[in-house]
């Protein structure tokens, strides 16, 4: 059981990047992985930083228009970014609960509206940006996610 | 030679007729369309393909004049697209192709959004530059001929539609974003705040995440009544951003590669700024830039049956095994 869970302050893209190549040593084929946060937050980010780790090679990029992206890495990686979805109808036809018994690693993008069909032993990272008026891009996170260990059992 | 051409790698189910390079008819099932046909349907399913393919067909045979005997072959999106509604339009147009006895190509829709320029009197030839600009797609390809294209650069994140739609969303605009954030600009002051432009060095390559991103944090460190003040100068600093970065960097390629022609392809061709910007830096470099009628800029058929019937006239025809490739790359 994961019951505790890290509180990462990243100041920069680099700690964030860090933070995401220490987590995806972790993952393991099977793994639903959900991402919380704001538009901008840096959820497409920290996707393309898991999937370095996890040796894919395609271009990784935002997937609201397709809705889901297949990479081909040590395993199956699916990204799906649900923003433009309306309903868990649209969720279901796209097919999703079958690349969830794939055996891929999946990421997904604005989850709420999948929530129902989104696997009690899901991964949930949420990101929360600091905004800051005297910048035009904030740089600061804070990202929370559960404390994985290897070998972790869900 | 009669081609039909078949696009529904996303939201749009699209049919078109086209006769020796001259465009019959272009069925595109809009909204209006899905009324038309009965109730509305989830915009992405692909039963929402199921349901109004074969009366979109259907439509663009009789809006051509012609039965579909009069076929000689079907064109059809392979990829990129979701696999779903892909897999749709690939069945409709096999089972067409192989109850009529007549051959079908399956067509990448990036070569299809650059192949809808020869729909148009006017049209570059080879060698020449393409910006394909949409919701889902941002990438600068040099077009040696047809058929032979390399891509020079495409986005690290979000495509240039896509940051329109999110930022359109954050601002509290309506869905798709292109068209109302480029309204709301028009009347906007570009001198109100300065957006970041990704400085991705020597490439030509893009990055909108970061853009978003300090739009997003423009309008949280305001007030609303502040924000709602200013909305045309927010929506006219963002597109510019965005309107640079895209010109800035279609040009240098123009250069580097010495063609004299640009085209502009996919649904963000149709913005205003982009054109206007983009028709003014080719002038002044000496060049000449192409763009196609709205209707062939966003998703359609009749692109499809351009890049298919290129194909099928020289009898390079595919396979009845061919399958959907969602993340196909030009």
């Amino acid at each position: 059981m994961r019951i505790s869970a890290e509180r990462v302050h990243s100041r920069s893209r680099e700690e964030t990047g860090a933070f995401a190549r220490r987590f995806a040593s972790l993952l393991k084929p099977g793994d639903v992985v959900a991402l919380y946060g704001d538009l901008g937050s840096g959820k497409t980010m920290l996707v393309q930083e898991f999937c370095a780790v996890l040796g894919v090679t395609d271009t990784v990029s935002s997937p609201s228009f397709a809705i889901v992206q297949e990479y081909m890495g040590a395993y199956p990686v699916y990204h799906f970014d649900f923003y433009r979805l309306g309903s868990l109808e649209e969720v279901v036809d796209i097919g999703f609960e079958e690349y969830l018994s794939s055996g891929g690693i999946c990421f997904i993008e604005w989850p709420g509206i999948a929530e129902p069909l989104i696997p009690k032993t899901a991964i949930r990272i949420d990101i929360e940006m600091v905004f800051d008026e005297r910048v035009s891009e904030p740089t600061e996170r804070y990202i929370t996610a559960p404390a994985l260990t290897a070998g972790a059992q869900c | 030679m009669i081609v039909l051409g078949i696009e529904t790698s996303c939201d749009d189910t699209s049919a078109a007729v086209l006769k020796n390079g001259a465009l019959l008819s272009n069925v595109i099932s809009s909204q209006a369309v899905h009324r038309q046909f009965g109730g509305i349907v989830p915009e992405l399913a692909s039963r929402a393909h199921i349901q109004v393919i074969m009366q979109v067909i259907g439509e663009a045979l009789d809006r051509a004049g012609i039965g579909k005997h009069d076929l000689e072959g079907i064109a059809v999106t392979c990829g990129p697209g979701l696999a779903g509604s892909l897999l749709v339009g690939l069945s409709a147009a096999k089972g067409l192709a192989l109850s009529l006895g007549i051959p079908f190509r399956g067509v990448n829709h990036l070569e299809g959004h650059l192949m809808a320029t020869r729909l148009e009197a006017t049209h570059p030839e080879p060698p020449f530059i393409v910006l394909i600009v949409s919701g889902g797609h941002t990438q600068i390809v040099l077009v040696e001929r047809w058929g032979a294209y390399t891509v020079l650069g495409r986005t690290r994140d979000d495509a240039a539609g896509e940051a329109f739609d999110k930022t359109a969303k954050l601002l509290g605009l309506t869905y798709p974003g292109g068209p109302v954030i480029e309204r709301e600009a028009a009347r906007g002051d570009s001198g109100y705040v300065r957006f970041p432009r990704a400085d991705l060095g020597d490439t030509y390559e893009f990055s909108f995440s970061g853009l978003k991103t300090a739009v997003l944090n423009h309008v949280r460190t305001r007030s609303e009544e502040t924000v709602q003040r200013h909305l045309q100068d927010i929506c006219r600093c963002f597109q510019d951003a965005v309107v640079d970065v895209l010109t800035e960097k279609t040009l240098k390629a123009a250069v580097a590669c010495k063609v004299r022609d640009i085209a502009l392809a996919g649904g963000v061709a149709v913005n205003g700024a982009l054109r206007q910007r983009m028709k003014e830096a080719a002038d002044a470099a000496g060049m000449a830039v192409h763009w196609p009628s709205p209707a062939l800029c966003t998703d359609n058929g009749a692109m499809i049956a351009s890049a298919g019937a290129f194909y099928l006239e020289k009898g390079d025809v595919s396979p009845f095994s061919l399958s959907p490739h969602p993340s196909l790359n030009l």
